[in-house]
């Protein structure tokens, strides 16, 4: 219940300080419409913007946004005249895909190559490892998918051109267009994942509990898989957890590498277009999300470690 | 590793320092009997659409990145670090209201954040440096905050402010000292990271504005001629790998050393 009220508390802040920031950056969406060079009438500025409610003095402008919000309506997009909702639901399944793949990608590669690195400390399945993952921390997404590109389509000719298909329509065309993508957003959060899950099982292999059962005859593999595995867990959460926020900003990026038709294109497109409205609920609905992430992985704490309990 | 990294590092810093002397060509230097060439032996990185000089081009682009990158992560660290400190010493509604503000901050993904500031603002390279520094001052909050409220409640913090310490005095002279180890480690962890939302705003155009040469613009440059010459777009990737890498070395190794738990 605390959390909940934090998080509607800085939910309330994040609309002030995004209606503000849009409201700070020289030039509006009418300067933007009619641009450097057109020649119109100050009436027509006064007019246009009248229609957007720019005339307004900034508080105004705000309550009404506010109270939009109170009765769930994300408003209505200046540039396009659709409603926000429908145009974040519209590209919502190939953001939350993307993402989704991106964990999947990160886990698969990340948990076990940290707990063979762990379990094979100093030897070279350990170095190559920790070198894998410096060097997946280290290489800009952006370069990663355009080499990608690069490779496979140019030189390979093995991937299709980036024609946007969901899943349901053809599931196999959807996931060879989002391979590379997810890849590309899944590398450096494997690597995080990897030396996260590393470090929490050296920790955890060097407990007298580790011991205890190695000596009661159990084979090795049980202790990890069974004994260790399991009490690293919190922190394998909790950066995993991490990593689908900073994945979902992630995005941004990705999607305009290669050219999917997802929220945080859309985000920079409004942006772009000085399109306050949609800007302004996106960045929101974003949060929202972030913060469910956040909250939904103290909760699995609770879970997977019962002596660990939120007070209500 | 770390020393490996160090080296490297200083190799970038030295490169961005002297590259007026060390780059072969002006980076703005056009040549047109060498459009887009392939790397030879006159042109190590082959040239781009303009007859450009890549290799040129890279070592000043090193410029933008290392200025983005320390400037920011220095600012972010000052008022950062000044917040966290007076959030864990003063604590109470200081505390409270501090927290509250940076917790508006974390709730926006970084990136999301460093490229809606820099949007807002205007492309550019003073934008970069804001967006950075708006994303990474949260987080020297908390890493300042945490041992601060820690330490304020050791005996030795206690004893001097019964010999009459100002609280100005206690919290630089007795408590910075003993809380700055993680503060640092993660300063160099996070000039890495600058270093790539750095690459990523200019990828996007909104960071350094050409003609001025980025890791990140050039890249985005080079997307377009990625078919007839991909060097455009290999070597400023590599650039910026090589440096994060250098800087993650340094901030593994300074963790190993200042901060072992």
């Amino acid at each position: 219940m605390v959390r909940l009220y934090s998080m509607v508390l800085t939910l309330l802040g994040l609309t002030v300080l995004v209606f503000l920031m849009l409201r700070l950056v020289p030039g509006t969406v009418v300067e933007q419409m009619i641009g450097a060079d057109a020649v119109v009438s100050p009436a027509m500025v006064a007019e246009l913007k009248r229609f957007f409610g720019l005339d307004q003095p900034w508080w105004l402008q705000y309550a009404r946004w506010l109270g939009a919000l109170a009765h769930g309506d994300l408003g209505t997009s200046w540039r396009t005249g659709k409603p926000v909702a429908s145009l974040i639901l519209e590209r919502l399944p190939v953001t939350f895909e993307l993402t989704l793949l991106s964990v999947g990608f990160a886990l698969l590669l990340g948990v076990p190559a940290g707990i063979v690195s762990a379990a094979r400390r100093d030897h070279a399945v350990d170095n190559v490892t920790r070198i894998g993952a410096l060097l997946g921390l280290s290489v800009p997404v952006f370069w990663q998918g355009t080499m990608l590109i690069l490779f496979f389509s140019i030189y390979l000719r093995w991937m299709p051109p980036v024609m946007w298909v969901d899943f349901l329509t053809d599931p196999r065309r959807n996931l060879t267009i989002m391979v590379l993508p997810a890849l590309c957003l899944g590398t450096a959060s494997a690597a995080n994942i990897a030396r996260t899950t590393r470090a929490g099982m050296l920790d955890v292999l060097r407990s007298e509990y580790i011991r205890t059962a190695a000596a009661k005859g159990l084979s090795r593999r049980l202790v990890i898989l069974k004994h260790a595995l399991k009490n690293a867990l919190i922190p394998i959460v909790t950066v995993a957890g991490l990593q689908v926020g900073i994945l979902l900003g992630g995005t941004v990026v990705v999607e305009e590498v290669f050219t999917l038709p997802g929220v945080g294109r859309l985000v920079l497109w409004s942006i772009y277009q000085r399109d306050y409205p949609l800007t302004q609920s996106t960045i929101l609905f974003i949060a929202v999300m972030f913060m469910t992430i956040n909250l939904v992985v103290d909760l699995l704490y609770g879970v997977l470690d019962p002596r660990i309990r939120y007070s209500a | 590793m770390v020393v490996v990294g160090a080296v490297v590092a200083l190799a970038i810093v030295v490169m961005a320092l002297g590259a007026d002397v060390l780059a072969p060509h002006p980076p703005d230097e056009q040549n047109f009997d060498l459009i887009e060439a392939r790397p030879t032996g006159a042109a190590p990185f082959g040239t781009d659409r303009f007859g450009r000089d890549v290799l040129s081009r890279v070592i000043h682009g090193a410029r933008v990145s290392l200025y983005v990158a320390v400037t920011s992560i220095v600012m972010a660290m000052a008022v950062g670090g000044t917040l966290g400190m007076i959030a864990g010493y003063a604590g109470g509604a200081w505390d409270n209201a501090i927290n509250r503000v940076m917790d508006i901050f974390f709730s926006i993904p970084g990136l999301l954040l460093a490229v809606g500031v820099a949007a807002m603002r205007g492309p550019g390279v003073n934008s970069a440096v804001m967006a950075i520094t708006i994303v990474y001052t949260p987080l020297f909050v908390r890493v300042m905050r945490a041992p601060v409220l820690a330490e304020r409640e050791k005996e030795y913090i206690e004893a001097v402010r019964a010999l009459g310490a100002g609280k100005l005095v206690v919290a630089l002279k007795h408590l910075l000292p003993n809380v700055v180890s993680p503060f640092v480690v993660q300063g160099t962890v996070a000039f890495s990271q600058a270093i790539l939302i750095e690459a990523s705003l200019s990828y996007l155009g909104l960071s350094a504005q050409p003609p001025i040469p980025s890791w990140g613009n050039m890249l985005n440059e080079g997307r377009t001629y990625l078919e007839t010459a991909p060097w455009i777009s290999v070597f400023p990737g590599i650039a910026i790998m090589v440096a994060v890498l250098a800087f993650n070395l340094i901030g593994d190794g300074l963790r190993d050393v200042l901060d072992p738990k």
